[in-house]
């Protein structure tokens, strides 16, 4: 695969050499891929959603005979404002929970709850040990899996979880090291 | 029985429905500008072409949010 060329993949999931920039990045310092957990992983909180919004238009058909129109409405706003939120929250946790590998190092950022963010950076020279983890039926059926860093003494290990072609990803690491060694 | 005498009472309903969206809308502002927040500080992290468009929904949510609150004291 040529990382060079830059490549959108798996709605900006597997990003080849995105022209985006990260806080702390060196100026000599190039992404080589960007990943984000495979889309097929986030089909539960939409599937949810979209129950959500049928809960609503189930419900609307029982309201009529209790509300006036006014309260309908007002439920109604309610109610998709919350799936709004609920949409919101759960994209923009997919959005940020990113795994960058540069030409120098490895970063994983995670944010777990509201207001809680991990950023664990590794050197390329530090890795001692790449695997790449892919079990079950939807995993190979989309070819997503885990990828994990070790590093050297006490570094702290990156994962990367359900990143798309993790097979790829364990490539390219090691192509990057041995280019380095 | 109860629930029967609630929901034939409009008055009653009127004013469960008012005190749950008052509340609502509370949690949902604190929500919302905590989330707001947290696109304003992964933007820094990972800048993104889709970070300001995030960041302008989220704002949208809080506005939302104030929108209700005003709604369930004033227009119900």
């Amino acid at each position: 695969m040529n990382f060079n060329i830059t490549k959108h993949q798996l709605f900006h999931s597997f990003c080849i050499a995105p022209k985006d920039r990260f806080d702390g990045q060196n100026n000599n310092e190039e992404i080589i891929l960007k990943l984000r957990a495979h889309p097929i992983t986030q089909v539960f909180w939409i599937l949810n959603s979209f129950f959500l919004l049928l809960i609503l238009i189930v419900m609307d058909i029982f309201l009529v005979s209790i509300l006036n129109f006014s309260q309908i409405v007002f439920v109604n706003v309610l109610c998709l404002s919350w799936i709004s939120f609920y949409l919101l929250s759960n994209f923009s946790h997919w959005y940020y929970n990113v795994g960058i590998i540069t030409n120098q190092r490895i970063i994983d950022i995670d944010f777990f709850q509201l207001l809680h963010k991990e950023v664990t950076a590794v050197m390329l020279n530090k890795v001692e040990d790449v695997t790449s983890k892919s079990s079950g039926f939807l995993s190979s059926f989309f070819d997503f899996g885990n990828v994990f860093i070790q590093t050297a003494g006490t570094e702290a290990n990156v994962e990367f979880m359900n990143v798309p072609r993790p097979a790829q990803v364990a490539k390219a690491i090691n192509d990057l090291i041995n280019k380095k060694k | 029985m109860i629930i029967d005498q609630f929901f034939s009472n409009q008055q009653l309903l009127s004013w469960a429905i008012k005190a749950f969206g008052i509340v609502f809308a509370l949690i949902y502002l604190i929500y919302s500008i905590a989330i707001y927040q947290q696109v304003k500080l992964m933007r820094r992290t990972v800048g993104t072409t889709l970070g300001k468009y995030l960041n302008s929904i989220c704002f949208f949510e809080i506005m939302l949010a104030i929108f209700i609150f005003i709604w369930a004291i004033f227009l119900l």
